[in-house]
């Protein structure tokens, strides 16, 4: 039958399709360009987290200071509960 | 080849390069279906890239036990392909006829015009007869899949098929009226 012919060569022909050389490439180049981003977004805080780990004089600093910050927000607490 | 899964394992473990495979292996039917739902070359290869793109931030959330890879990116251009349908809203199709063209025999002119009348029904389709429609009758995707990427049960699928084709077919007759 004609039309059934027409009708499946048109699908064979939606089906058939060009694509450039370069579009594996361009999209390679977003995604390099997506990932530069997020380094530039996200300060490397490797140094920080090694420092802490490395040196046992650096990980009482900061539980000193963590510990500080705990009292301090403790004491505020009091402080207002007791004015009102 | 690799396997999909080690690829997108080395994806996700640092290896950006290897999505290039991915890439390879998924460029034309994924540009192949957004041109034949979208019907405009020019942002098909755009929308296409989108595709890539967001598959590549979303690898992390692609679930294996609960879809193929390419069902998963087949979803991500079925809806990019949709956003871009919204963005676009033309209300008139730019038809190429080259019916004109009184070089060629009447054989292959015939045959241009029903395939000009084809694309026009097509492009008259409800955006989710003609996305199930593309994704059967030209990506060759089993009803399961369509459906899993559509999110709809297996018999609305198999329905907007059908409805698909009957029209289309009904184009093609109405051609032949015309053109024979």
């Amino acid at each position: 039958m004609k039309s059934e012919r027409t009708y499946e060569a048109w699908k064979q022909k939606h089906r058939q399709i060009e694509v450039r050389d370069e579009f594996v490439d361009t999209v390679m180049n977003q995604i390099c360009q997506c990932e530069q981003k997020k380094r530039k977004s996200v300060p490397d805080m490797r140094w920080l987290a090694e420092l802490v780990s490395e040196h046992w004089l650096v990980r009482a600093g900061v539980i000193a200071a963590g510990a500080a910050v705990g009292l301090a927000r403790a004491a505020f607490v009091i402080c207002a509960f007791l004015r009102a | 080849m690799p396997d999909e899964i080690e690829i997108i394992r080395s994806v996700l473990a640092g290896d950006a390069d290897s999505f290039r495979l991915l890439v390879q292996r998924y460029q034309r039917p994924v540009i192949r279906m957004i041109t034949n739902i979208v019907n405009d070359n020019y942002i098909c290869e755009d929308i296409a890239q989108d595709v890539f793109l967001a598959a590549y931030r979303k690898l992390g959330y692609f679930d294996v036990a609960r879809s193929s890879f390419s069902t998963w990116l087949f979803t991500i251009a079925r809806n990019q392909s949709i956003n871009a349908l919204r963005r676009i809203r033309r209300t008139s199709r730019q038809s190429v006829s080259e019916s004109g063209d009184s070089s060629q025999p009447p054989d292959v002119l015939a045959q241009k015009e029903f395939f000009s009348r084809l694309d026009e029904a097509l492009q008259r389709l409800g955006v989710s007869q003609r996305t199930a429609f593309v994704l059967a009758e030209f990506e060759g995707l089993r009803y399961e899949e369509i459906a899993q990427i559509e999110g709809v049960r297996i018999g609305t699928i198999k329905s907007r098929i059908n409805r698909a084709k009957k029209k289309l077919r009904l184009a093609l007759k109405d051609a032949e009226g015309e053109i024979l």
